[in-house]
């Protein structure tokens, strides 16, 4: 590889297969916030995003021999964070003995409390909760995490159009919610 | 459909970059062991440790089929007369001699004298 071109996320799987701890942190650093994204999408709580993404990071490694195509690790990694989301998600469900919708739904306080401290963030959480999940991943991967219809098809098994159409609901449902916000925030003023 | 995008920067978790590395912290804190496993499994002396177990494998296998041939090749009469002589006391060298019915020559018989003495 010449010098100054990015290093490959094969480049950097091979290396974290040796027990290379900066290759494995560059991997972190390099797709934690797709990661996030995904996580924040199934689970629509950001404490919750961050514990799957931890979890899903270091489940990553020891299952690395697994990763067939390691210049798709990107992929192959948000399988994985998806899997956990998924799993965390019942597991909150069961212990809480709530149904699923309500378990999504966190009120502003709830998101706001330790990680979410500003309160935009905390109103844009709840917002995001109150989609459904798929339209929730489209709209944090392609606004949040840049990613382009295609990749975003191919990721979670949809078509460009689905995508696209995911995206447009999700944008509308946000507008909608974080509009009305707003509007009470104004009227009790 | 509108493609304006809408402004999720504050949902993102690279934003604070303190708070960031201090979750990439934590993932590697996490990941620390199973690193620590894999520098060794890629050492020389990982190497070998990897190959032992099979080695030790190949190894009993070896001397179970070396044992078999060598008990199923071994020359039973030959051990056998030579077992019965021995046991009644004969040397060794003249049971071979009684039994081939062979006279051995005076050279033979003054090297194998020392065992016939025993």
């Amino acid at each position: 590889m010449a010098p100054g071109e990015p290093v490959t996320d094969a480049s950097l799987v091979q290396q974290a297969r040796h027990g290379d701890a900066a290759a494995f942190e560059m991997l972190v650093r390099r797709h934690y916030r797709a990661a996030y994204a995904v996580a924040l999408g199934v689970s629509g709580n950001g404490m919750d995003a961050e514990d799957v993404c931890q979890d899903a990071f270091v489940k990553a490694l020891r299952r690395l021999d697994d990763c067939r195509n390691p210049e798709r690790f990107a992929a192959w990694l948000l399988r994985i964070v998806r899997n956990r989301a998924h799993n965390f998600r019942d597991y909150r469900r069961i212990r809480a003995g709530v149904p699923l919708d309500d378990v999504n739904v966190s009120s502003p306080s709830d998101a706001g409390r330790d990680v979410i401290r500003s309160e935009l963030r905390a109103k844009l959480q709840a917002a995001i909760a109150e989609l459904p999940p798929r339209e929730r991943e489209v709209v944090l991967l392609h606004d949040l995490e840049g990613w382009r219809h295609r990749a975003i098809a191919e990721s979670l098994d949809i078509s460009e159009g689905r995508s696209r159409q995911h995206l447009f609901q999700a944008r509308r449902k946000l507008r909608e919610l974080l509009g009305s916000e707003l509007l009470k925030e104004y009227l009790h003023d | 459909m509108t493609e304006e995008p809408i402004d999720l920067g504050p949902l993102d978790p690279t934003a604070d970059a303190a708070r960031f590395d201090a979750t990439v912290a934590a993932v590697m804190r996490d990941a620390a062991l199973e690193l620590r496993r894999r520098r060794l499994g890629w050492t020389a002396m990982g190497q070998l440790d990897r190959w032992r177990r099979p080695m030790l494998a190949a190894a009993a296998v070896m001397v179970l089929v070396s044992g078999a041939v060598l008990w199923q090749t071994r020359p039973r009469s030959l051990q056998t007369e030579t077992g019965v002589a021995e046991a009644l006391g004969v040397p060794t060298q003249l049971a071979t001699w009684v039994r081939d019915d062979a006279l051995p020559s005076p050279e033979q018989l003054l090297f194998a004298l020392p065992e016939i003495d025993q």
